[in-house]
This record gives C-alpha cells, structure tokens and sequence, in this order.
C-alpha cells in the first residue's frame, strides 16, 4: 500500500470519528426514512446531522428566518415556526422517535430538516 | 356546560368569606400604598410556600419513560392530549397493562361521541372531565389499533392522526354540507393554521375521495373507520374539577395531586410560556369560573397541560409543565427545562443542548403560572 492510500485512509477514518464526536445525535422517523438530528451550536437550533459537515438548505433557513418578522395572529396555539417554514418555501413534516413522541421539523428544497419550534424562536430573537 | 363538582360550592363560599373578611378590615382605614405592597407580599409568599420537590418523571418506573411526548398541532385538541396522559398515567402507576395507550384522537372523538345528538361536527375544544367520564364509562381502542385503522390516511402523507382529524374538520367546515364545496378555502385554512402542506393535503385528500368520504363529517368518518374496534375498560377515579378563588386556591389544587403522586391537569393561558409576567386571567368576577371569557384578557390563548413537578429554582417555587407542542418545546419563559438524554437518562435540568434527546417538560415559576391558571383537574 502506497504512503499516499495510507494517509487518505487515514484522514477518511479522523474525518469520520470527528463527524461522530460532534454530533451524538437523535434519531427519528420523518416520512418513513430514519433521520439524525444534531444541536448547532451556531445557530442554537436542531438540524440535520449532515449540516454539521458541509452547508445546507435547513442552516440557510434559519438564517432567512433571523430576519423576518412574522406576527401570528392565530388565535388557536400552534406552532408558530409554521409561518416561518411557509414563507420560506420549506415543508413541515412530523417526526417520531422510538418512543413515540412527535415533533415537526421544516424541510429545505435539499432535503435537510430543522427543527420547527427552534426555528421559530431563532426569529423573534 | 354543565360542572359536577361537590367541591365547588365549598370553594366558593371559603373564597366569598376570606374577601369580606378583608373588606371589614379595610374599613378602618384607606389601604396605603405600603399595606397594598404588604398583602402583595403575603400573597407572594403563600405562593412561594410548601413547595418541598415533587418529580413525577424520575425513577425508572415513572409512567411517563413510557408515555410520548406528543405534538398536537393544530388540531385543538389539547384537552384530550392532557387527559389521555392523565388516564395512562393513572393506569401504569397503578400496574394496569390491559392495553398500551390512550390515543388522544379515539379518546377526543369517543367524547363526542358521547354527546351524539347535540349537532357538534367537530372535535374542536372540550372539557378534561368529559373525556375522562367517556372513556370510564365506554373504554378505549388501544392506540395500536387506532393507529392501524387510520394508517392509510397517515401514511399516505405521513402526518399524525391529530394531523388527520384536523385535516378532516376542515374539510367538512369548507367543502362539506354549507361549506360552498371550497378547495381552496380548505387549503388556505390548514396552511394558516397547521403544518399540513398541500402536497399532504392533496394525499389526504385521494384517500377521502377513494373511500367516499369527501364531505362527510369527521365524526361520522371516525364512527366508520373505529366500528368493530374491541373496547378495553378505563379504569381510573372521576376527576374533580377547581375553577374559583385565587391563585393560591389553584396552587393548592395543584400542591393536592402532586402530594399524591399523581398530575394535575390544567387550563391555563399559554401567553406565560414566553412572557413570564403576562398576566391571561382578570378575574373580574370571582362567581365566575377563572376559565370563563370575561376572566381572561384576549391573549390568553388557552390550553390544557399537565404539572409533572415541582420545586425551589433560585429562590423561587416552580412547577414543571408537561404540554403537547413537540419533543423540542423549550419555551423563552420557562425557568429551566428537564429532558430525556441520547443516552435514555432523564435530567431535571438540561443545560447542554447536544445532549438532549426529547424534552419532557419546562419549568415556570410559580407566582407566574398559577396567574395564569383557568382551572386545575385532579384525580379524587
């Protein structure tokens, strides 16, 4: 084996611990395929685990909803990041853990997710 | 409608005594800026007492490792998500594994159901003691089952069944009988108001159409899809009702349940969730429930919750509020909030973000909250 292969292999497998050393993760289930989700610690927001390694539409949409101001004037509670995800052209899916509980992320046009109470609480900061 | 409780006349008339009481006193002399900061203060006090720690979600046979936290989005029906967790949590404390869950929709629709003949066509609002009567006196379906027979409406556009029920109010609202046959009306009502996306709703809407029941009322389709469905028996006590006095009557109501080991449910105004010192009630009229519409200012936002806690944070009495919104609530007003780990341990304080797994509730302090509360249901 070349010096090169061994240092490629080398760098493929820190690369890859380091990827898993950031980011733990929480699994869920959204429209039937099984999704990670990490803290960032950036934008104080939950998002797809992927967006800790390289840009990403679900990152690009909180940064939009940082600076919006969208007044909800629904009277029934609900989720306001709801707003938030429309506007911005996103879909909102629910998620469910291995527990059963739910919750609703924003999905972005390159299919990574936010979390949607998140989002929402990112833009009226 | 129509409130049962025995207790209630008691309560009003230890609350009408205490306020003449004071007034007699007043009439000694006009209260002073001082002697109103001095009674401001008593109250506060009384409310920062007896608040020895109380965690219903410690311990690794808490009911609630077992009961999800749920998202109800915009479906209304937070009285049925808090009573149905009432109900399981009853259930597992006392070692009943007759069946798995109490689903929020069956148990919402089953109530209804109840009052069959009253002209509602829909699931939209409604009292945590007729959900608990209902499934006492009917039972339930258990969640597995209910899940199965909604799976083709859930997993055509993957959404929850409260998602469903939702989805099938609106439609009936808008294009049903009276609603003018109105597609787009139902699409612009469910993108305003929930997380239903129109691709979803156009999924939901083949499944509608495919089993004849575009138009139809969402009780009338449930009554289909739940017949046949084997009904487990609920048992669990009656639940007796707190709607008068003062905030502190509402923490001990509270204080009663949590002593017992068992949960309060709560009407409360949500406004406190991220303005800490709103203040929903008025109580303008202490005859009146504190949840009726002249007790509460217009931002209230109403909704029914479950308190799973309670403890000193910083000085400070605090209850810890389970809700509906989402594994991921942690609300700008609450003081701390408690979460299950991603290594499955719960922590009453969750500090680091990257460690959370799913929120299980949020602490608020107590002056706060119990300023907010409409009504406290409890187990007798």
């Amino acid at each position: 084996m070349s010096i090169n292969k061994i240092l490629l292999l080398s760098c493929m497998f820190f690369t890859a611990v380091s990827a898993e050393a950031a980011c733990q993760g929480a699994k869920w289930e959204v429209e039937g395929k099984a999704e990670t989700i990490c803290y960032d610690e950036k934008t104080d927001v939950r998002m797809s685990a992927s967006c800790q390694e390289k840009s990403c539409e679900a990152r690009a949409l909180v940064e939009k909803a940082r600076t919006l101001d969208l007044k909800n004037t629904e009277s029934r509670p609900k989720n306001p990041g709801t707003a938030y995800c429309n506007f911005l052209n996103g879909k909102v899916v629910m998620g469910e853990n291995s527990r059963g509980s739910q919750t609703a992320f924003c999905k972005a046009s390159d299919g990574t997710l936010v979390d949607l109470s998140g989002m929402a609480q990112h833009a009226s900061e | 409608m129509i409130r049962t409780s025995l207790a209630l006349p008691l309560l009003l008339v230890a609350s009408v005594s205490f306020s003449q009481t004071t007034r007699k006193k007043m009439t000694f002399g006009a209260p002073t800026a001082a002697s109103v900061a001095a009674a401001d203060r008593a109250i506060d006090a009384s409310l920062n007492s007896d608040c020895s720690e109380v965690d219903l979600n410690k311990g690794i046979n808490s009911p609630f490792n077992k009961i999800p936290v749920y998202d109800q989005d915009g479906s209304s029906l937070c009285y049925s998500f808090a009573t149905s967790q009432m109900v399981d949590y009853y259930r597992m404390k006392k070692g009943d594994k007759s069946y798995d869950l109490t689903n929020p929709v069956y148990a919402a629709w089953a109530t209804y159901f109840q009052k069959a003949g009253t002209g509602q066509t829909n699931l939209r609002g409604g009292f945590s003691t007729d959900v608990n009567k209902t499934l006492k006196h009917s039972g339930v379906c258990s969640n597995e089952e209910v899940k199965s027979r909604l799976s083709e409406f859930t997993k055509s556009a993957g959404v929850t069944e409260a998602e469903v029920l939702h989805f099938l109010e609106v439609v009936y609202d808008n294009y049903g009988q009276g609603g003018g046959k109105n597609w787009n009306k139902v699409e612009k009502t469910l993108t305003y108001d929930s997380n239903i996306s129109c691709d979803q709703q156009a999924n939901l809407k083949r499944v509608l159409v495919k089993k004849g029941y575009l138009g139809v009322p969402s009780t009338a389709i449930l009554q289909n899809l739940f017949k046949g469905c084997k009904a487990q028996p609920v048992k669990v006590p009656n639940l007796k009702e707190f709607y008068l006095g003062s905030d502190l009557d509402m923490k001990k109501a509270v204080d009663g349940a949590l002593t017992g080991d068992m949960p309060a449910e709560i009407n409360m105004c949500s406004v406190v969730f991220n303005t800490p010192k709103a203040r929903g009630q008025k109580n303008i009229n202490p005859t009146l429930g504190r949840d009726t519409e002249g007790n509460s200012n217009p931002n209230c936002g109403r909704h029914a919750v479950l308190v799973t806690g309670r403890k000193m944070i910083g000085g400070q009495c605090a209850y810890m509020i389970r809700n509906s919104w989402g594994a991921y609530w942690k609300p700008k007003g609450a003081m701390t909030c408690s979460c299950r780990t991603l290594k499955g341990e719960y922590k009453q304080a969750c500090n680091k973000p990257d460690e959370v797994d799913e929120y299980v509730g949020c602490w608020f302090d107590s002056k706060d909250l119990m300023a907010n509360v409409g009504s406290v249901d409890v187990y007798q």
